[in-house]
């Protein structure tokens, strides 16, 4: 049912403030933008999968599993290098298939591009696993001053999103019992659009404007300040594993960008 | 709390809502808050509560008060410690994504201290029964746990005056019961000021103090005791399309009779004892015998309609809905499909008419199996009405509706049919006493009116079968009844009803069979009076007994009525027949009188 997070406390990621976690991800991502080798996205997603695994009790299938769309990205990725990369012309073939020749750049920057993304999604998955939304919210709201108003509507449409999901299946099925044919017509996304809009739009005003009732009638912004029950705190701990990520993200980026690995160019 | 003169008109509306609406609660005191769909019960709610008039925009007159604090001078954070609102859809009140979260909100707006709000939540908890739940995420909990949790986090604000507004309509009969047992303990100490509304009489009528009946217009019709609104008010009551509990009907309907009943008896137990004080009544109903096979009008020469033939099903992801369920549907059967929520009903619905498709040779239309069948063939045979009308509604205006059922092809416009057809649709719109509103858009209309249109576009294909999905939720008496008329009607002219169903009401007065299904499984197939008389199987499909079978069990017990007696006296239909004319009974003069 719930589509996103069950990670808990349990575990020591869990256990962090998700503000700096979240942290730790943008420290994560950062040096996948402008890194350009195969092999620092890769080491990055190696270290994501361990910390996942051994600080965040997430098993590797649950790491991995999610992450079987990208195989597919990854083969348009290679195709769409080989055929179409800039400098196949000017770099070295390393093999051919026929008249194909697969060249150094193309895998090159198939290689870094998919890497990339995945690590990148990798470390989205762990956060979003050890990660409980409301804690998420609710530190945005004590550590970066995030509006209450803005976190609890987000909070609603979360917990609406499969509820929308129900109703759109449910009008579906309704609408072809009623005989309509889905059609491919050009104008056919219009109509369509036209008769899925209005019950679901009517159905999320209805249930948006019953939510704001009972939120107002349980005095929801009648005062300037609310407290919260469970106020989302930095610790040191949380400061020290800001830190370590940040030192071992530095150290995998300089540490291959010294290599001859990192300085390494196709042209 | 009180009400002087109290009067609102919304803004984006010409009609007043509430006029001119004055009365009186004591502290401590239980009242029933009742009227037609439309009346204003709602607005009411938000007037006790100051979002009218502080955050809704309106005309306001008058004056509410709520504990000492008048509530058009008083902020909305003040009044919301006070006045404790509970919704219908549990699901459409929470803000919050766990338990403790969703009880600690309202106090967090108050900027209670955090150690105060733990405390607050493990209280409220153990109110409602719930204190196994803390720490849960709302996303797991049944309907009947949800509108607990509902009714904790506003009990955990600490309010004086609790208004429940139709609390029980989205659950299961024992969810019902369990959520009006803690109700009824909380205005059994005294220490809330309750508003209920509620359509479901027989199950609070023993509790309330008294009465608040609202007239279509949104004015007062009576305040007072619940014998004299049931009895002496029936009339009034019943013309503006207000419930009356089935106990009360059962009385009126003997009283028509002839016989004299004693008192004006409420609740199962005291009309159970009323009806033994009656003159020869026990006697008669002893006389009466055993019920003959009433199996209803479903006629079985002509073969099954629908034939269901062991037919379990598991969704894609794996989770089962339905185990090993048989299941024969014959020219004019009225079937009911009772049971928990989650048991498979709304599964089973859709496996008939071709939603989901079911496996081969499980499911046979006319001897057919429906899994080899097209959409459309299915579709000609079997109709089906979604539990919320707006979802099947597919064109700009009513009679579009009507149109697009004869000919999807029109896309709702009447220039494609025939003159015949025309003439139909007209026939109906008449019949729906929608030919004012021809063109209007279907989403403009009322509850009662889109629900009677979208049975009608699902008739006027002229399909044999009708299933529908929850018919009767949030419908009031008036347009209950129309509907069921219609059910009725077309059972009549040779149709067949499949509704599923909580309402043990319609299983009871209309249902010539009814099939109970219990975590998938077929717990109980037969007809309604066999299920009454088996309170273990009504029980365990989380069900509960009409109060009309409670009163006949009731009364068999105390009256020492044996034999195959007690099933001729779980539905009011059945026992009315089996009293049949005091007059009657007079020439009869039975031996072995009971009673008197």
């Amino acid at each position: 049912m719930v589509p996103l997070a069950d990670g808990g406390p349990s575990s020591y990621l869990g256990r962090r403030n998700p503000t700096i976690k979240f942290a730790a991800v943008i420290a994560g991502a950062l040096p996948l933008t402008f890194v350009f080798d195969p092999l620092t996205p890769l080491l990055l997603f190696i270290i994501t999968l361990l910390a996942g695994r051994f600080l965040g009790k997430l098993t590797l299938r649950e790491q991995l599993r999610p992450l079987a769309v990208f195989v597919l990205a990854g083969i348009a990725i290679l195709l769409a290098n080989i055929f179409f990369n800039k400098q196949n012309g000017t770099s070295a073939v390393v093999f051919s298939v026929g008249a194909l020749h697969v060249t150094h750049a193309a895998l090159w920057a198939a290689g870094s591009l998919w890497t990339r993304i995945l690590a990148f999604a990798l470390m989205s998955l762990v956060f979003v696993r050890t990660t409980q939304p409301q804690h998420l919210l609710l530190s945005l709201v004590h550590q970066l001053h995030l509006n209450d108003r803005v976190a609890y509507g987000v909070i609603v449409g979360y917990r609406m999103l499969p509820v929308f999901m129900a109703d759109y299946d449910t009008i579906h099925a309704a609408q072809r019992l009623r005989g309509v044919r889905e059609g491919s017509g050009l104008l056919h996304p219009f109509s369509r659009f036209r008769r899925y809009a209005l019950p679901l739009l009517t159905g999320a005003i209805r249930r948006a404007g019953r939510i704001a009732v009972a939120m107002d009638a349980r005095a929801f912004g009648a005062l300037p300040r609310r407290s919260y029950r469970e106020r989302m705190v930095v610790t040191a701990a949380d400061w020290l594993f800001l830190a370590a990520a940040v030192v071992v993200i530095a150290a995998v980026v300089t540490g291959i960008g010294l290599s001859s690995f990192g300085r390494f160019t196709f042209s | 709390m009180s009400a002087a003169g109290l009067s609102f008109t919304y803004s984006t509306r010409l009609r007043p809502a509430l006029t001119d609406l004055s009365f009186d609660v004591s502290p401590g005191e239980t009242v029933l808050v009742l009227g037609p769909s439309g009346s204003g019960k709602s607005t009411l709610t938000l007037c006790l509560d100051g979002l009218i008039p502080h955050l809704v925009e309106g005309d306001y007159a008058g004056d509410v008060t709520v504990a000492g604090l008048v509530v058009k001078d008083t902020p909305v954070s003040v009044l919301a410690g006070r006045t404790g609102l509970v919704f219908q859809d549990p699901d459409s009140q929470f803000c919050t994504l766990t338990v403790d979260d969703e009880i600690a909100f309202g106090l967090e707006n108050l900027q209670a201290p955090p150690g105060e709000i733990e405390q607050a939540i493990d209280t409220a908890l153990d109110v409602v029964r719930l204190s196994g739940l803390r720490g849960r995420p709302l996303a797991g909990l049944s309907g009947g746990e949800k509108q607990r949790v509902a009714l904790a986090a506003v009990l955990a604000m600490g309010p004086r005056l609790l208004v429940l507004d139709e609390p029980s309509a989205n659950l299961d009969p024992a969810a019902t019961t369990e959520l009006f047992e803690i109700v009824r303990s909380l205005a059994a100490d005294r220490r809330h000021t309750i508003l209920l509304i509620e359509h479901k009489l027989d199950e609070v009528i023993n509790w309330v103090d008294s009465v608040l009946v609202l007239d279509g217009e949104g004015g007062l019709l009576f305040r007072g005791d619940p014998r004299e609104a049931f009895y002496d008010r029936r009339a009034d009551l019943s013309a503006i399309g207000v419930w009356r509990p089935q106990t009360v009907e059962l009385v009126a309907g003997l009283q028509e009779a002839g016989w004299e009943v004693p008192g004006e008896p409420l609740g199962v137990t005291e009309t159970a004892a009323a009806l033994q004080a009656t003159p020869r009544l026990t006697g008669r109903l002893a006389a009466a015998g055993p019920a003959k096979d009433d199996a209803g009008p479903g006629s079985a020469e002509a073969g099954p309609l629908i034939e269901v033939r062991d037919l379990s099903y598991t969704y894609r992801d794996g989770h089962p809905a339905l185990d090993h369920v048989s299941l024969s549907l014959f020219r004019q059967d009225f079937l009911a499909i009772a049971g928990a929520n989650g048991a498979g009903k709304t599964t089973l619905g859709s496996l008939l008419c071709g939603i989901l498709s079911p496996p081969k040779d499980t499911v046979l239309l006319d001897g057919a199996d429906a899994a080899g069948l097209p959409a459309w063939a299915v579709a000609d045979k079997v109709g089906y009405v979604f539990q919320n009308p707006e979802h099947q509604f597919v064109a700009a205006t009513v009679r579009g509706e009507l149109v697009f059922s004869l000919d999807p092809r029109s896309r709702g416009r009447a220039g494609h049919l025939s003159s015949e057809q025309d003439r139909l649709v007209d026939g109906w719109l008449e019949r729906l006493d929608l030919l004012k509103l021809a063109e209007a858009n279907p989403f403009s209309l009322s509850q009662g009116q889109k629900r009677r249109l979208s049975v009608a576009a699902m008739l006027i294909r002229g399909c044999p079968v009708l299933i529908l999905d929850e018919p009767t939720l949030g419908q009031d008496a008036v347009q209950s009844a129309r509907l069921m008329e219609m059910m009725v009607e077309f059972q009549q002219a040779g149709g067949t009803v499949a509704m599923i169903t909580h309402d043990m009401r319609i299983v009871a007065d209309f249902a010539s069979r009814v099939l109970v299904l219990g975590e998938g499984r077929v717990v109980y197939s037969g007809d309604p009076a066999g299920l009454f008389a088996r309170p273990d199987v009504v029980e365990g499909a989380r069900l509960a007994l009409p109060a009309v079978a409670q009163v006949g069990l009731r009364l068999s017990e105390i009256a020492g009525l044996t034999g195959g007696l007690p099933a001729r006296l779980l539905t009011a239909r059945a026992f009315l027949a089996a009293a049949g004319r005091a007059a009657d009974a007079e020439t009869l003069r039975p031996a072995g009188e009971g009673g008197r």
